[in-house]
């Protein structure tokens, strides 16, 4: 096990490189000089090339790569050029709040997404069935800032029960979390109904029916604990995606989260905030999917034996199952 | 896609045979047959915008501005005096044409990588999908902001950068279609024969990845017209005056407390167009392949 996760640990290595490359070309070639919209319209052609000197913006491509990779390596992550703080203390100082309304949406979607999975599945083709199912496409198709609006509209401002803007405590975490939460839940209520559906259809369920267990049982016992593999790869992507910030919710209810923090860094061509940002997201996402992978042994005896002995190719499985169903 | 396969229909019979049981299975689900009637209507709102809209996409009329929907004007107006439901009727032209040709840019560059990479397997396979792992662990939507900051606004940059940010997925599905056709003894006969591995790869492994490739591609349409929206919705993306459903809930979003309507029916018309997308993938899913069926 230990072996396994140092051998992950060690593959994200390439990954955070490429990823960082990636997103530097694309910096790279975007148009718009950072030192001319930090100093403004009105500043002198001198005073800008001499902050652009200062930046390193003068630079070959490859230099300004080289000393952003050896600066990440020594955790120096830049300076922000609005706030003239560095990154890293910039991103620690949201990631607490975008943590939080991570767990809250991944908590809400569960609430919702799996109960309703389950009496979807232990009662197909009934009228539950469908208005679940029904509700859940409804779900995914809603655009959330759509939803986030139409929540602001109707407890905000029509109810009055509920602040719109803002993350200062439990009262304001309500309707993000429900935003979000509602369209996640109906990923995970689809994934728990499929995978339930397979398990229900089993020869042991069929055993443990005869047995005269109770119905409660066999569902909660028997079937769910064999049916939470892909229930759990669904929420641990999305809890991945959220911790990258919920780009447009984050706007909707200004939430001073990670999301935020990258719009408004990417339009003010504040290029180490919008580097570094992306490159914690990056590591954030890998150890989830890292910790959902070891969860995966938890849950299920059988994987864990198989660390143990094909590690490199259950790695590989593994990566296929954590990437094959990303979207 | 569809001219493909109508073309493969045509050469192998027993190819027309899966086209008709398609159909059939997509005919008997009945949420999808509804999802794709609403497309229709859809399509036939977008080419015939121009007679269907009352007003003009940027007709102003500042005495008459954030009327609430009336008898003159169904949707109300927005706060330049311009008709919503022309709007949103024009809107409907940008959405499918985001949404498709996104895909289409999408597929063409992940599908064909894909299929050189499953194709050919070996060093560039791993290159290949290496570097899509890499352009994975970065978020779609911020990809696809930080493309579209490079390449600056307008609609041609929209579709470029969501359609980019979407290339890893069809090289995904793509490729291990592509992996499992490959090891079929009629692709050994066509080596055999001959044939160039261009020929292979369009001629006879392409043709019989089409059921993954169509459901990835119908269920894309609908995630690249939310992101285009979402793009336009932060302030990238397709630029006003263009009537743009994302960029309208946007604007509306200022007078949300007073004048709801403007985010309203710009919302369910995005939420419309999804769903019924979403209808007819998942449709399109449980015909082409029953196994899958959810």
């Amino acid at each position: 096990m230990h072996k396994y996760i140092f051998k992950r640990v060690l593959m994200m290595i390439p990954v955070l490189l490429g990823v960082s490359l990636i997103i530097f070309t694309l910096l790279y070639i975007t148009p718009g000089d950072p030192a001319r919209q930090i100093l403004g319209p009105d500043a002198s052609p001198e005073a800008v090339e001499a902050l652009r000197e200062e930046l390193g913006l003068n630079d070959s491509f490859g230099v300004r790569y080289a000393n952003f990779v050896i600066g990440a390596l020594h955790g120096d992550l830049g300076i922000s050029y609005t706030t003239r703080l560095p990154v890293a203390t910039e991103i620690f100082s949201r990631f607490p709040t975008t943590f939080v309304y991570a767990l809250l949406c991944t908590i809400v979607s569960m609430i919702i997404g799996i109960p309703l999975g389950i009496i979807s599945a232990t009662k197909q083709y009934s009228i539950f069935d469908n208005a679940a199912t029904t509700f859940a496409l409804l779900g995914v198709s809603m655009p959330t800032f759509w939803l986030g609006l139409m929540l602001i509209l109707l407890f905000s401002v029509r109810l009055d029960w509920l602040p719109a803007s803002g993350f200062y405590g439990p009262q304001y975490w309500i309707l993000p979390a429900m935003t979000i939460g509602m369209n996640s839940s109906a990923y995970i209520m689809r994934m728990t109904r499929s995978s339930m559906l397979e398990v229900i259809r089993q020869d042991y369920i069929r055993t443990a029916r005869a047995k005269g267990q109770t119905e409660y049982k066999i569902v909660v016992k028997h079937a769910l604990k064999n049916a939470l593999i892909p229930i759990i790869t669904v929420v641990g992507i999305n809890f991945g995606r959220s911790l990258g910030g919920a780009i447009v919710t984050e706007q909707i209810f200004a939430i001073p989260g990670l999301g935020k923090m990258m719009v408004e860094a990417i339009s003010a061509r504040n290029y180490p905030v919008v580097q570094g940002g992306v490159l914690f997201i990056a590591v954030a996402t890998s150890v989830v999917n890292l910790l959902v992978d070891i969860l995966y042994a938890y849950i299920d005896p059988r994987l864990s034996s198989q660390y143990q002995s094909g590690k490199k190719k259950k790695a590989l499985q593994a990566s296929e199952v954590t990437g094959g169903t990303a979207k | 896609m569809s001219t493909m396969s109508v073309s493969a229909a045509k050469k192998i019979p027993k190819k027309k045979s899966r086209f008709a049981e398609t159909s059939r299975l997509f005919a008997k689900n009945r949420l999808a047959v509804i999802g794709l009637i609403v497309l229709i209507l859809l399509a036939l709102v977008a080419i015939f915008s121009n007679q269907i809209a009352p007003y003009g996409e940027d007709e102003q009329n500042l005495r008459n501005t954030l009327q609430t929907p009336s008898a003159e004007h169904i949707m109300g107006t927005d706060n330049l005096g311009r008709d919503v439901f022309s709007r949103i009727v024009y809107g409907s032209r940008i959405s499918l044409v985001v949404g498709f040709i996104s895909v289409g840019i999408g597929l063409a560059i992940g599908g064909g990588l894909g299929a050189i990479a499953g194709y050919f397997g070996g060093r560039s396979d791993n290159i290949i999908m290496r570097v899509f792992d890499m352009m994975m662990a970065i978020p779609s939507m911020i990809l696809a902001i930080a493309i579209c900051a490079a390449l600056g606004p307008g609609m041609l940059n929209t579709m470029i950068a969501v359609g980019f940010s979407t290339v890893p997925n069809y090289a995904r599905v793509v490729r291990s279609a592509v992996l499992t056709v490959k090891q079929q003894e009629f692709i050994e006969a066509a080596h055999a024969t001959g044939s160039s591995n261009v020929r292979i790869i369009l001629k006879h492994i392409l043709p019989n990845c089409l059921a993954p490739i169509i459901v990835q591609a119908s269920l894309g349409v609908a995630g690249a017209i939310l992101s285009a929206a979402s793009m336009s919705f932060i302030g990238l993306g397709v630029q006003p005056p263009t009537a743009e459903w994302g960029g309208m809930l946007s604007a509306g979003r200022t007078y949300v407390r007073n004048q709801p309507h403007l985010v309203l029916f710009p919302g369910i018309a995005i939420m419309m167009t999804i769903f019924s997308l979403n209808l007819v993938g998942d449709g399109l899913r449980d015909a082409l392949d029953p196994r899958l069926k959810r």
